[in-house]
């Protein structure tokens, strides 16, 4: 989707994070710079190890850098704590997981619902989102089953619509095709994209494949704990085949990749 | 370096599972109370008293108990340690990943348990020597401090039985789960067991199984109350075998119920996480509800246990109280051998307020007098029947044989049923045979003229039916019946006044001079009217004073004893008969009490330690709980009520068995009423203890849990 809002929604400044592996400090990000506007689909790609979960994860306020700033619609993220941290998870960001991170004890309704219970939303606003919601993304059918007697597809979609119901200002997605075949992580990735186009939200993918990252926007090529390289589709002129080429020649050119088609 | 590591894990098992180490002290601490009960105070002082039976019961029952417990505390550490090996499963499958060969990770794992079992002993020893003094204290007290001596209740056969026992049944526990756990592979090891299928059933199943638990719980009952000795007592075992499986099916039921709360309370659907915890409760008890159930028949018999031991203290402290008990001996044998033996100078030191008592049955008329009868009963009987309840009839008049003597019953029909008893000849007591044992006890004699005599009621015999509510109804209408001059019973058709108001004491130290009544009559009318027949002279003494308050009542009563043996006379102490109710008040009680509160212990672990092994296998839906914006406090409030209703439903199908098993017992054993509301302030102390035992496992397993999610990787920094 073409971008004309130029007000940034997520700032991301010179971001570091340093582990301590048996007293040998690991550099996992190294400086980390750029910026999210409203209504992108953004892909942050690169090898295993080189940083990618680690700077969702700090988005995600799952865990908290050693230097630098994230802002999101201008706050800065990292000095949240207690409510506000639960606030910004809760209605700021969907995350949606590689493992779906379904409650395998409740049912697909419970598990979409769950966000809203969590902040007391009344039940019949809920209900109509869930209906809404759910009528999107294929899975009225699959409301009453538990995850187990779910397929991977579903369960993930089931995931996205959790991530959906609570209306968050962005979504982070961890690998989500990560556990899924190719025809159905195929389908994940053109309902994230009409999320994206259709219901205009951002999106924040961290993803090694070409494919799913070809349903992006733009493009973060991540190494060592910084970034290298950027790639932008050119919509709407750029056909996706097209774009996927572009991914995978940078990919030759450092060395890796998958040449998966969805 | 095997054995830092060995220390290193054992020390990490105990900081992190306190539950787990707590557990093996309570197993040990059990052990020692039970293997050490000789060697307390009341044990002590009934071994000296009833030497056999004690032997007996040292020897045979004690034993049994220590099996028993070995069985369910078996049962105890293999939950503990299995629950510990839950826990440490992604460990132990790194070791084999490692390299490790399972031999010597079996040998790290026995070396741990070796490692948390001697520590585990010394804490439960010393907790165990600390509770059998607390409890040796408190039943000496109950029974008399002045009576028992207290001497020190360690005992180091226990010791070493406790810790033989202790390490056999950890040893088997080991070896069963290590073994089970080893036949893993090592994936399921590192990631857990494959997710569980949600099978929550249809609602209409759920509420079927219930229906029909319920409905198979009620024949039990139904069978217990009404049926219970049909087929020589067959019915019982059926009765017990459908109070388990309804037991189960509840649960059970009780569990898919709570799956159809959580779907269809649609207002609550999005409150908090009212859904969330009403899932993790049903998916708790859903994959456990044979293990809830257990726990929940093992309240059921802890509340019946308790109940009952509490009730048999109670409903004895009569017999152990000397309120209405004077004398110290009894003698029977030749009347002037006796005499002789009892004034000779080595007994002398032991006795005081010497008192020959004569007693006998009325001769039995020889003409047309009533039922052959000197003594009619008719106007006191009229007078009796008077103080009768409107809604009461005399069994008389209802065609009724004889009469019963129940605590439940009013005090006037129970005077009916004592007068009844010995009607035709009652007992005869002479006045100054009465008056001495009223000296003794520092009361006021009596005075009785020719035509006047006294209603004796024995308050050793009639305190459970109360003897207080007869005396007081007795004395109202003979208080009455001397304001009008009018005599109640008549002896050969010749009036005799009865004087109310006298003071009734136990006639002999040996209760088995069964004497429930007596009309105390002058010494003429008794060498008149008693049965020579059945005339007969107890011997009754009491152990001076002086040589109590010196040598203390049991040393005196025991050195008195010694004196009389060789005396070849029949003889019975007040410690005799003292110790004997003791004996079985005691070993009923405390075997109640203590298979009462271990199954407690067994059901508060086996609980605590299921839903911490379900904490652990699920702890990774706090986290995403965590991601989608759940407050700590919100999940904290969310694993409470978890353990609240995890604890609480199998408690509540329990009260509800629990209170027809007592009702069973109560009929079975004959116990009154009145007995079950005297045990009123020990069964609330007893269900405090119940409760207090069941709040302070379900605060730890709260608190493990609270400490488990807090370790969980979802905030800045950790």
């Amino acid at each position: 989707m073409n971008n004309t809002n130029t007000e940034k929604l997520l700032e991301v400044r010179d971001l570091h994070k340093s582990y301590k592996k048996e007293g040998v400090p690991t550099k996992a990000l190294n400086g980390i710079t750029f910026d999210v506007l409203p209504g992108e689909f953004m892909g942050i790609m690169g090898a295993s190890g080189s940083g990618k979960t680690t700077l969702l994860n700090c988005i995600a306020t799952i865990i908290k850098p050693t230097s630098g700033q994230i802002l999101l619609s201008g706050t800065n993220i990292s000095a949240f704590g207690g409510d506000e941290l639960a606030e910004y998870r809760g209605n700021k960001i969907g995350y949606l997981f590689q493992d779906f991170a379904l409650l395998d004890n409740l049912t697909g309704r419970e598990n979409i619902l769950l966000p809203l219970s969590i902040h007391n939303v009344d039940v019949s606003v809920a209900e109509a989102k869930l209906a809404d919601i759910a009528g999107f993304l294929g899975i009225t059918n699959v409301l009453a089953q538990f995850p187990s007697q779910m397929s991977g597809g579903e369960k993930q979609r089931v995931a996205a619509a959790r991530c959906l119901i609570s209306d968050p200002t962005i979504i982070l997605a961890d690998e989500p095709t990560g556990a899924l075949d190719t025809k159905a992580a195929r389908l994940l990735m053109e309902k994230l994209q009409e999320i994206n186009q259709k219901r205009s939200r951002t999106i924040l993918m961290v993803t090694h494949n070409p494919s799913a990252a070809s349903f992006c926007s733009r493009i973060l090529l991540i190494q060592d704990g910084i970034i290298f390289h950027e790639l932008r589709r050119r919509i709407p002129t750029e056909a996706r085949n097209d774009f996927y080429e572009r991914i995978l020649q940078v990919m030759a050119q450092i060395g890796g990749g998958s040449a998966n088609v969805l | 370096m095997f054995f830092n590591l060995a220390w290193r894990n054992a020390k990490r098992s105990r900081s992190e599972n306190l539950i787990y180490f707590l557990t093996l002290v309570t197993a040990v601490a059990s052990f020692y109370i039970v293997l050490s009960l000789g060697k307390q105070d009341v044990i002590r002082f009934l071994g000296e008293i009833e030497s056999d039976a004690v032997n007996r019961l040292l020897t045979t029952l004690m034993p049994a108990v220590y099996l028993c417990s070995l069985f369910f505390l078996f049962f105890l550490v293999v939950f503990a340690n299995k629950y510990q090996l839950e826990c440490r499963s992604r460990e132990l499958g790194l070791y084999l990943i490692f390299g490790m060969k399972k031999k010597r990770l079996f040998l790290q794992l026995m070396a741990e348990g070796l490692i948390t079992s001697l520590l585990a002993l010394c804490g439960g020893i010393i907790c165990g020597v600390f509770l059998s003094e607390v409890i040796s204290l408190t039943t000496a007290r109950l029974v008399g401090q002045a009576v028992i001596a207290h001497q020190p209740s360690f005992s180091l056969s226990a010791v070493v039985w406790t810790i033989l026992g202790f390490l056999l049944i950890q040893a088997v526990a080991l070896f069963v789960l290590g073994g089970r756990l080893f036949q893993r592979e090592i994936h399921q090891l590192l990631y857990g067991e494959m997710a569980k299928k949600q099978n929550a059933g249809n609602a209409r199943g759920g509420f079927l199984t219930l229906v029909l638990g319920a409905a198979v719980l009620a024949i039990a009952y139904w069978i217990v109350l009404k049926h219970f000795m049909v087929a020589g007592g067959a019915m019982l075992i059926v009765a017990v075998i459908l109070g388990i499986a309804g037991t189960l099916l509840f649960i059970r039921g009780l569990a898919r119920l709570l799956s159809l709360l959580a779907s269809s309370v649609k207002s609550k659907a999005t409150h908090g996480l009212y859904t969330f915890t009403l899932r993790q409760l049903q998916e708790n008890i859903v994959h456990k509800f044979v293990s809830v159930g257990v726990a929940s028949i093992l309240m059921m018999l802890t509340i019946m246990l308790i109940t009952d031991g509490a009730v048999s203290i109670m409903s004895s402290s009569s017999l152990l109280t000397r309120d209405a008990s004077v004398y110290d001996f009894t003698v029977t044998g030749e009347d002037q051998a006796v005499e002789q033996y009892l004034a000779s100078e080595q007994m002398k030191p032991y006795v005081a307020d010497i008192n020959r008592m004569e007693t006998g049955k009325m001769k039995r008329a020889a003409g047309d007098d009533i039922l052959g009868s000197f003594v009619d009963w008719t106007k006191l009987r009229e007078q009796i029947v008077r103080q009768l309840p409107p809604d009461v009839k005399d069994p008389a008049t209802q065609g009724a044989l004889n009469y019963d003597i129940s605590a439940s019953n009013p005090a006037a029909l129970n005077f009916l049923a004592v007068i009844d008893t010995d009607n035709i000849a009652p007992n005869l007591l002479p006045v100054s045979t009465y008056n001495r044992l009223l000296e003794a006890a520092g009361e006021k004699t009596l005075e009785l003229e020719a035509n006047e005599a006294a209603f004796y009621l024995n308050p050793d015999f009639l305190g459970s039916a109360g003897a207080d509510a007869i005396a007081i109804m007795m004395d109202h209408v003979l208080a009455d019946a001397q304001t009008e001059n009018k005599a109640l019973i008549f002896i050969e058709g010749r009036p005799l006044y009865l004087v109310p108001s006298i003071p009734m004491k136990g006639l002999t130290a040996d209760k088995n001079v069964r004497i429930f009544s007596a009309l105390i009559v002058s010494d003429e009318m008794f060498d008149q009217y008693v049965n020579p027949d059945t005339h007969t002279v107890y011997w009754n003494f009491c152990i001076p004073k002086e040589l109590v308050e010196t040598e203390g009542l049991m040393r005196s009563i025991m050195d008195a004893n010694n004196l009389l043996k060789p005396s070849g006379f029949v003889y019975e102490s007040y410690l005799n008969n003292f110790g004997r109710q003791l004996f079985y008040v005691v070993s009923a009680s405390y075997a109640s009490l203590y298979m009462g509160f271990m199954f407690l212990i067994i059901a508060c672990a086996l609980l605590a330690l299921q839903f911490l092994t379900q904490m652990q296998a699920t702890k990774k839906r706090y986290l995403t709980l965590s991601m989608l914006g759940a407050r700590r406090e919100q999940m904290r409030k969310s694993i409470h009520s978890q353990v609240l209703w995890y604890f609480l439903l199998p408690l509540l199908p329990a009260c509800v068995s629990g209170t027809v098993g007592l009702y069973f017992m109560q009929v079975l054993l004959h116990s009154p009423t009145a007995t079950i509301g005297q045990a009123y302030p020990s069964m609330i102390v007893m269900a405090v203890i119940v409760i207090l035992a069941l709040a302070v496992y379900a605060v730890a397993v709260a608190r493990t849990a609270d400490r488990e999610i807090s370790k969980l990787n979802w905030k800045p920094n950790s």
